[in-house]
């Protein structure tokens, strides 16, 4: 078998995951705990994509050696060595050549660099998850009515190497009604008036009249700032249904915890507590995370049948107990051809039904400094 | 000659030689994150090379200090992480002005006062904090520590809105030109990466090696042999959790992106593209051949030439010296094998 047709059947094991899901779901009411029957065993699945990428990617071929992992002998997923985030900048992490590339999706760069990247050769699954993952997050099975979605991020022509913005437009395209304008950040400093505040009032007020739900997606960043620009203007009513946040603060905008947020966020639109959901996900994932009464909780994040996320202690790279802190290892079935577990540097508690995050792992005293040989090198 | 340079320098030689000296080591170790070897090691390397300076010596360095503005007094906020540093501090403070006080680190506090006490407080005095609207007009305040706790003590004498001045001794590293792929060298720069177990500013963090992918290969593989043998003569101390869990990181990631030789104490990677590596014992490795290492050199001279405070060399290679000179201007080049051992020359990173 070539190892595109070994790619591809791992694939559809994958999409097996996420079928079995979107059939159990359709039986399930909005915000029950959703019984669904896996396909196979989650362990399996990982296992032998783990082991595809060993034979496929000699950088994880030899974290495996490093480790002192032996891929065929894997019977579980948490012993399948994380790939760290950094990884990503480093090197290429790919099952297969440049010119079977679809898309390569980057991270947020810093200031003279860097920049992760993730290369995707086919983003059926990707987009199918985000289809029904999002679609039970943001409530789109049980609403019959046209919704008018609006993202605080720039448009995907503007940022085409952006996973996030593919998958928002993704859920636009398929749930969203046509509006006149979607995307409402511009190139050029978000200070400055890169963020079209006005422009993104006036749609609100036209779905509003239109009647139509509408729904706001958008980094935590962006809410900041527009809640900065708004200056306690309320738009509680302009029937804001939900608002999707996802990421950090810090550095992009003045420093927000979580929860001042999604409360400041509350209170302008006029939602109720149910109505503020978060997304977790990362450009080196195929896979997201939604924290929604919707998906079952509006306190933990809600792990699909296809992706988990392990603690693991940073040091010893093993699990932590359950409810014990530790950092996010993930593992997600649908990076067939990159890396099945990413040990990613955000802090993580498990507790059961789902799990938090705590933040960013603060990482050691600076010293010296963390800019990369990459940035150093230019 | 600045009588009170002298007279500080021989109370220190008196308090580091005499019989106090190894119970001094004991406590430091106690209190430090170093192994007692590698205290020792700085106590036999670093000071005892600091120590050895000579009489003309110290009056040029005496000299050349005092040449500049004479502050009413300077305050020495220490480093708590290169406990020896205070010596060095101190003396480039008695050069300058006639009044000197130093704030030890919590972390690093026994050989400051040890230096303190000999000192007597005709030279030193000590505050554990030192309210900086203590201080008169015109004084400096040097800040040995991150850029963070430099930022406060710049908010702190802004706010004061009177004429004092923040010098800080912020963060750096060091980094090694090999051109050469012999024993003695690799063995230098482990000795230069193992010294303070890579806290310092001086310490060497990135390696240029002059070869082929295949050379750098084979000089990885040597590094890592004297890594090996270096923890047998000076262990490696305690590090944070925090440095643990960077050490595994970064170890995931160099054998991901290219070569990753790792101990028990040390990594050594090798790949064009890599993260800086932590600290702990921990070098990355570039190869370039030919004139990619004059142009690599250059590109990361504009992009990080700020922040490097030592670069080791074989040696006698004089065009390799004039290009570090051109790249570096105001930066330390040490002979490696004695990146960690300057000679009481002034501060550190000579900033």
């Amino acid at each position: 078998m070539s190892l595109l047709a070994k790619s591809g059947a791992l694939h559809r094991r994958a999409r097996a995951f996420i079928a079995a899901y979107e059939t159990a779901l359709a039986q399930t009411a909005p915000g029950a705990r959703v019984k669904y029957d896996a396909p196979e065993s989650f362990d399996a699945l990982a296992c032998d994509i783990a082991r595809f990428q060993a034979r496929t990617i000699p950088g994880f071929a030899r974290l495996l050696q490093a480790r002192r992992v032996d891929p065929d002998a894997l019977t579980r997923a948490v012993d399948v060595p994380g790939v760290p985030t950094e990884a990503f900048k480093a090197t290429r992490i790919s099952a297969f050549s440049e010119h079977e590339t679809k898309v390569i999706f980057r991270t947020s760069g810093t200031t003279i660099g860097a920049r992760g990247e993730h290369a995707i050769r086919t983003l059926e699954n990707d987009d199918y998850a985000s289809l029904v993952l999002g679609g039970q997050a943001l409530g789109f099975s049980s609403s019959d009515t046209p919704t008018a979605i609006f993202a605080l991020t720039l448009s995907p022509e503007d940022a085409p190497d952006s996973s996030l913005i593919h998958m928002f437009d993704t859920i636009i395209a398929r749930y969203g009604a046509k509006t006149a304008r979607t995307y409402f950040l511009e190139k050029g400093e978000i200070e400055k008036g890169a963020l079209k505040v006005a422009a993104f009032v006036d749609a609100l007020t036209v779905a509003h009249a239109a009647g139509q739900r509408a729904i706001v997606l958008g980094t935590s960043f962006a809410f900041v700032h527009l809640l900065d620009m708004l200056g306690g203007r309320p738009l509680a009513h302009l029937g804001v249904d939900l608002a999707l946040h996802t990421g950090g603060t810090k550095g992009r905008s003045r420093d927000v915890s979580r929860d001042e947020l999604e409360a400041d966020i509350a209170r302008a639109f006029g939602l109720s507590s149910e109505g503020c959901i978060a997304e977790y996900g990362m450009t080196e994932l195929s896979s997201e995370f939604y924290r929604s009464a919707r998906a079952g909780s509006s306190t933990l994040y809600f792990e699909p049948p296809w992706a988990r996320v392990v603690a693991v202690d940073p040091v010893t790279l093993t699990p932590v107990g359950q409810g014990e802190i530790g950092i996010a290892k993930v593992i997600d079935l649908l990076n067939v051809d990159s890396a099945v577990a990413v040990l990613t540097q955000d802090r993580v508690r498990h507790e059961g039904q789902g799990f938090d995050i705590l933040g960013r792992f603060p990482g050691a005293p600076p010293r010296g400094c963390s800019l990369s040989v990459e940035e150093m090198l230019g | 000659m600045n009588a009170r340079v002298l007279t500080f320098v021989e109370r220190a030689r008196r308090a580091l030689s005499g019989e106090g000296r190894e119970a001094l080591i004991a406590a430091v170790s106690a209190e430090a994150n170093l192994s007692k070897e590698g205290v020792r090691a700085v106590f036999d390397r670093s000071l005892a090379v600091e120590l050895a300076v000579s009489n003309d010596e110290l009056e040029s360095l005496s000299r050349r200090l005092g040449s500049t503005r004479s502050p009413p007094e300077i305050h020495l906020v220490l480093s708590s992480t290169v406990f020896s540093s205070a010596l060095r501090a101190i003396v480039c403070a008695l050069a300058r002005s006639e009044k000197v006080s130093v704030s030890p680190s919590s972390e690093a506090r026994v050989f400051a006062m040890a230096l303190a006490h000999v000192a007597g407080r005709d030279l030193v005095t000590v505050h554990e904090k030192r309210p900086l609207s203590t201080l008169a007009d015109g004084s400096e305040i040097h800040v040995f520590g991150s850029s963070e706790t430099i930022a406060v003590f710049e908010d702190e004498a802004s706010r004061e809105g009177r004429a004092l001045s923040v010098v800080g001794h912020g963060p750096g590293f060091g980094i090694a030109i090999v051109r050469t792929d012999e024993d003695a060298t690799r063995d230098a720069l482990a000795l230069d990466a193992s010294l303070f177990d890579q806290e310092g500013c001086l310490s060497p963090r990135l390696v240029f090696f002059a070869g082929n992918a295949a050379a750098g290969e084979a000089f990885v593989r040597g590094l890592a042999a004297s890594f090996e043998s270096m923890e047998t003569i000076i262990p490696r101390g305690t590090l944070a959790p925090e440095t643990l869990a960077e050490i595994e990181r970064y170890a995931s990631t160099a054998a991901i992106a290219g070569t990753l030789h790792r101990g028990a104490t040390y990594c050594v990677s090798l790949s064009s593209q890599l993260e800086m590596p932590p600290i702990g014992r921990n070098l990355h490795v570039v190869s370039r051949e030919g004139d990619e290492l004059g142009r690599s050199l250059e590109r990361f001279s504009r992009t990080m030439g700020r922040l490097v405070t030592n670069i080791g060399t074989e040696g006698g290679d004089l065009a390799t010296r004039e290009l570090l000179v051109k790249l570096f201007p105001n930066v330390r080049i040490s002979i490696l094998g004695a990146m960690q051992t300057p000679p009481l020359d002034g501060p550190a990173d000579l900033r």
